[in-house]
């Protein structure tokens, strides 16, 4: 091996390195916020969230070159996923399976400046038969309701961090949203104009 | 008759009304399916009721996420970390 073929293949190597290093961070920086929601939801814990989100990270730029470059999203929640469950060695059961998220939420509510006292009453109730009601709802449904309704997550971003098809989600979205929507109108939170 | 094709509109359109409300990439309901179901929307009562309701209760469920948002100084250590990871001078 010559010295120029010796410096050519290291030019080459430096320029992988940068092609990984850029593609790295183009596709994982912007899903911070989406992979710390999601941690967090999966940990139930800040500090917990970030560490399996570093872990993520780490797995994740080893694993650039092999992505496809479809879904990023999807992809690093799938990852996410599976580290939380190699550093646990077991699978939670079920996100939320004791509502806890919610202790601390406040109801966003009666901020509107432009609505009326009354409005304003139908809100909070409305808002606080949800959270009894969600917190009612069989486990499934709840964990798949909390990300798609509560954080936004999309279908496929909702199947990737909790392992399941799209359709699973969609029929757990669709079954937990009327369950919900029952005990709201069974608790005139709703009015439930016609049943 | 004319009551079992209106029923039977109110089951197709409920099958698909999760997917109307979304509108998931994931899950898309077709051109012809969306001008379908609204005009059985500007027909039906019941269902039109139904897509009120699901659009209120969406709402204030992610009105109830809002106090979540993500730390900023969690994503800054994050952001160094993924400076730290992509160095080229890691490995």
């Amino acid at each position: 091996m010559t010295v120029e073929s010796l410096t050519m293949d290291r030019a080459s190597t430096d320029a992988e390195q940068a092609d990984r290093s850029r593609a790295f961070r183009e596709i994982v920086e912007p899903e911070l916020p989406v992979l710390l929601r999601a941690a967090r939801a999966l940990t139930k814990s800040s500090a917990d969230a970030e560490d399996l989100v570093q872990e993520t990270l780490i797995r994740a730029f080893k694993a650039i070159l092999q992505f496809d470059g479809a879904y990023p999203r999807a992809w690093l929640l799938t990852i996410l996923r599976n580290t939380n469950m190699n550093m646990n060695r077991r699978k939670r059961p079920f996100l939320l399976s004791d509502g806890n998220l919610w202790e601390n939420a406040t109801p966003a509510f009666g901020h509107d400046h432009g609505s009326s006292a009354e409005e304003s009453a139908l809100d909070k109730s409305l808002s606080t038969e949800i959270q009894k009601g969600f917190k009612d709802l069989d486990p499934r449904f709840r964990e798949v309701l909390f990300l798609v309704d509560i954080q936004g997550f999309n279908y496929r971003d909702c199947a990737a961090v909790l392992g399941v098809p799209v359709g699973t989600v969609m029929s757990r979205l669709s079954r937990g949203r009327k369950r919900l929507r029952e005990h709201l109108i069974k608790t005139s939170a709703l009015e439930g104009r016609i049943k | 008759m004319m009551n079992l094709v209106f029923a039977m509109r109110c089951k197709w359109t409920n099958r698909r009304l999760q997917r109307y409300i979304d509108m998931d990439p994931a899950a898309k309901l077709s051109e012809t399916e969306i001008t379908r179901v609204r005009a059985h929307l500007a027909e039906c009562e019941r269902c039109s009721a139904n897509v009120a309701d699901f659009t209120k209760m969406k709402s204030a469920l992610h009105s109830l996420g809002d106090f979540k948002v993500p730390d900023e100084d969690s994503l800054n250590r994050l952001r160094s970390k993924i400076d730290q990871i992509a160095s080229p001078t890691r490995e």
